[in-house]
């Protein structure tokens, strides 16, 4: 597939491993951008209008709940799909996630590889 | 025999059909009155209890069909036989629909008068037996719903204090902010419902703090940008907290409790009076409780200061109209304290 049509992914996580690990699962089919916390993160979207946005909760200077708001209130980004990502599976934190911040989907990890392709197919906007 | 009770108005122009009718309704047992002409008939229907009517259609001046609904409408319990001749029964099934309940042709069967009056009578007991069953029904259901909201915004307060348990530097905030609130709805001159608006947004409108880190919150020293949006997030996290127990104005009001006036706030979209009303006089309360209350990184301020720095905000952060009214109430309650002294 041609670079320049490539779906841009971005992965938000504090820990390095984790962006590595879905780096590795994603690379094949999409172009994957990283950023390190919910600061970086909105940067990258605004500059960058990644496709999709995988995101972890909790980061140290913004956490991705804070993120996910932000990219959801901003009319130039509010149309681009956040999963969210948690370590810990909590009825909470999925409502607080997807119907209070506007996430499209909660995913607890450990996840596979398939699982996660499986969502961005799912949600990635079918644009040509 | 129970028809003792039943008083039949007999409204027809003529006077020997109304005087059969009386005959032979008295000897079955009813007591009844007469009237001959539609607004005779209303006078005796506002003047006396009437069980039911027996009611001409053709009559000079207003016809029966002119005053059944008026009939129909202010005597609920008051059921009507229609009176007719037999070329009218395309009427009398009109007057059917408009809510008579029964109708008799001229000339009359007395037999066949008497019978319809009873089941008539009958149909109207079973009527007056359902509803106020239904009655009985609404009200039991009523005062359950409100036990039930009761219930559940006891458990809500419950949810604000023990948040404010957690935070050594928050407790009462959320009380005193109502107090606050419903005061300066009341300089405003607001209705009573807006006023209980206010009472449970200023109590709630904290609750999206139990979402906050509590590190950031109770972090000394100056937030960095990030910071200072994570604990923003709490106004929009308790309106989706609150939504399924409160009203869709108190949610608005925890929403926006945050905006400025002016439109400069964080994420804000609108502005001025498109801010609910509520939001932006929860907005001047919030600020003076937070002010004059010791936070993690300064002390309180004093009564006077905070007062000037809302003074200060007028126009950009606070609606003036509500800080206006905000800091008179200030000045009053300076007036009266130095009075009591």
């Amino acid at each position: 597939m041609n670079d320049m049509n490539r779906k841009k992914v971005l992965i938000v996580d504090d820990e390095p491993n984790v962006r590595q690990l879905v780096s590795k699962i994603l690379s094949r089919d999409y172009t994957v951008i990283e950023a390190r916390d919910g600061e970086e993160a909105l940067n990258v979207v605004r500059s960058q209008k990644p496709g999709i946005v995988i995101m972890d909760m909790m980061m140290p200077k913004m956490d991705g709940l804070t993120a996910c708001y932000a990219i959801k209130k901003d009319p130039a980004t509010k149309g681009i799909p956040v999963v969210m990502l948690t370590a810990i599976d909590q009825e909470l934190n999925k409502k607080l996630s997807t119907t209070v911040m506007g996430a499209n989907k909660y995913m607890t990890k450990p996840f596979s590889a398939q699982e996660l392709l499986e969502t961005i197919r799912q949600l990635l906007p079918n644009y040509e | 025999m129970v028809n003792h009770e039943k008083r039949i108005l007999i409204v027809d122009d003529e006077v020997v059909i109304r005087r059969l009718l009386h005959q032979k309704l008295s000897r079955v047992g009813y007591s009844c009155e007469e009237a001959n002409s539609a607004e005779q008939a209303l006078t005796k229907l506002a003047s006396n209890q009437i069980e039911l009517v027996i009611l001409d259609v053709n009559m000079p001046g207003k016809s029966g069909i002119d005053i059944l609904p008026e009939i129909k409408s202010n005597y609920q319990n008051t059921v009507v036989i229609m009176a007719t001749a037999i070329a009218e029964t395309s009427i009398a099934v009109e007057c059917m629909k408009r809510g008579a309940e029964d109708y008799l042709c001229k000339p009359f069967n007395l037999d066949e008068v008497a019978m319809s009056v009873e089941k008539t009578l009958e149909k109207r007991e079973l009527q007056l037996q359902i509803r106020d069953y239904q009655q009985s029904l609404e009200e039991k259901v009523g005062e359950q719903t409100n036990e039930i909201r009761k219930l559940f915004l006891g458990s809500i307060e419950a949810l604000v204090y023990a948040l404010e348990a957690k935070d050594k530097y928050t407790g009462g905030h959320s009380r005193r902010v109502a107090e606050i609130a419903v005061t300066i709805g009341g300089k405003l001159g607001l209705a009573e419902d807006e006023i209980a608006d206010l009472r449970w947004a200023g109590l709630l409108h904290d609750v999206g703090k139990i979402a906050v880190d509590q590190m950031i919150q109770n972090k000394q020293g100056r937030l960095t940008p990030g910071e200072y949006e994570h604990i923003m997030i709490h106004a929009h996290v308790g309106a989706g907290i609150v939504k399924p127990v409160v009203n869709d104005r108190v949610v608005e009001i925890i929403e926006h409790h945050h905006d400025h006036y002016n439109g400069s706030g964080l994420h804000q979209t609108i502005a001025k009076e498109q801010i609910p009303l509520g939001a932006r006089i929860l907005a001047v309360a919030d600020a003076y409780d937070a002010m004059t209350s010791d936070r993690p990184y300064r002390s309180a301020m004093s009564r006077e200061e905070a007062c000037r720095e809302i003074e200060r905000c007028i126009g950009t952060q606070f609606d003036p109209v509500i800080a206006g009214a905000f800091l008179n109430v200030k000045a009053d309650e300076r007036v009266l304290a130095k009075s009591e002294s």
